[in-house]
C-alpha cells in the first residue's frame, strides 16, 4: 500500500456497493410512490402517532393519513424514506469493518434494514407528534415562520435519532472509534 | 456478528451518520436538479445549520464524556488510587537518571 491511500477491504468495499445500490433503489420507489405504495411505513408511523397524542388519522386512499379535527395531514412526503435511506446507509458504510466473514456482513446489511425501518417508525412519529403541536400552537419565533420551524424541527428530531442509532450500533458492534460518542 | 479490529480511515466515525444525512437531503436533490426550486436554499440553509450544530455539540460532548473518564485512577471523593506510587517511583527513576548524566 502506497503512502496517504486508505486500501478498503473487498467485503467492505462489496457491503458500500449494497448499501449505496439499495438506497438508490428505494430512492427511486419513493419518487413514484402514492400513500397506497408506503403504507408500509406510513400506517405504524401513524399508529404510534395516534397513540402518543390521542389524535385519530384516517386513511385518504392515494393522500395519506389525514386528521379532520386538526386539518393535519401525513403525506407520503413526510413518509421518512429519507431518513431510513440515511440510516441504512450510515449503518453499513459505518459498521462495515467491523465485520470479517460473508455471513457477518450479510447480517450487517439484513440488520441494517430492520433497524433502520424500526428507527424510521419512531424518529417519524416523535417528527410528526411534535409538529402536531406546533402546528395548534402556529408557533413563530422572528424569522423562523411555522413552515421553517416546522423543517428545522424535523432536521433536529431525525438527526438526533441517527446520531443516537448510530452510537448505540457502534457500541453493540464493538466498532467503537475515538470520535464515535 | 464476529468483528475484528482494522487500522481506521481518517474520517471519524462520527461524521459517516453526518455526511450521509446531508448527501441525502442537500446533496441528492441538488445534483437531480432541485436546486433551482424556489425553496431549496432555505431547505439547505436550515438542514445544514441544525445539523451542523448538534454535530457540533454532539462531539464536544463526545470528547467532554472521553476527558471525563480519563482520570480513572480517582476514586469518588477525588482521592487518588495506586497511580501515586507509580508516578513517585517514577519521578524518583527520572530525577537519578538526570543526576546521574
Amino acid at each position: 500500500m502506497s503512502r496517504g491511500r486508505v486500501a478498503v477491504p473487498i467485503g467492505d468495499a462489496a457491503v458500500a456497493v449494497v448499501a449505496l445500490g439499495s438506497a438508490w433503489a428505494i430512492k427511486a420507489f419513493y419518487s413514484r410512490a402514492d400513500a397506497d405504495d408506503l403504507r408500509w411505513i406510513l400506517a405504524p408511523t401513524v399508529r404510534l402517532v395516534g397513540w402518543a397524542s390521542g389524535v385519530a388519522f384516517e386513511l385518504e386512499p392515494h393522500q395519506g393519513y389525514l386528521s379532520e379535527d386538526h386539518l393535519f395531514l401525513v403525506a407520503p412526503a413526510c413518509a421518512g424514506v429519507n431518513f431510513l435511506i440515511v440510516a441504512f446507509v450510515s449503518l453499513c458504510l459505518g459498521l462495515a469493518h467491523t465485520c470479517s466473514n460473508a455471513g457477518s456482513r450479510a447480517a450487517l446489511v439484513l440488520c441494517g434494514a430492520a433497524v433502520a425501518w424500526a428507527t424510521t417508525v419512531l424518529a417519524n412519529a416523535a417528527r410528526i407528534t411534535l409538529a402536531l403541536h406546533l402546528h395548534a400552537a402556529g408557533t413563530a419565533l422572528g424569522p423562523l415562520t411555522p413552515a421553517r420551524l416546522h423543517c428545522a424541527l424535523g432536521v433536529a428530531v431525525y438527526f438526533l435519532f441517527l446520531l443516537v442509532l448510530f452510537s448505540a450500533a457502534t457500541r453493540v458492534t464493538g466498532g467503537r472509534h475515538e470520535n464515535a460518542g | 456478528m464476529r468483528t475484528r479490529a482494522r487500522p481506521r480511515s481518517s474520517i471519524p466515525l462520527a461524521l459517516v451518520p453526518w455526511l450521509a444525512y446531508v448527501g441525502v437531503t442537500v446533496v441528492a436533490p441538488a445534483v437531480n436538479g432541485a436546486a433551482v426550486d424556489e425553496g431549496y436554499a432555505e431547505h439547505a440553509v436550515i438542514t445544514l445549520g441544525v445539523s451542523g450544530a448538534i454535530m457540533m455539540l454532539w462531539l464536544a460532548a463526545s470528547r467532554m464524556r472521553l476527558g471525563a473518564r480519563k482520570p480513572a485512577a480517582t476514586l469518588a471523593g477525588g482521592r487518588r488510587v495506586n497511580d501515586d506510587r507509580v508516578d513517585a517511583g517514577s519521578r524518583r527513576v527520572t530525577s537519578g537518571a538526570r543526576s546521574r548524566s
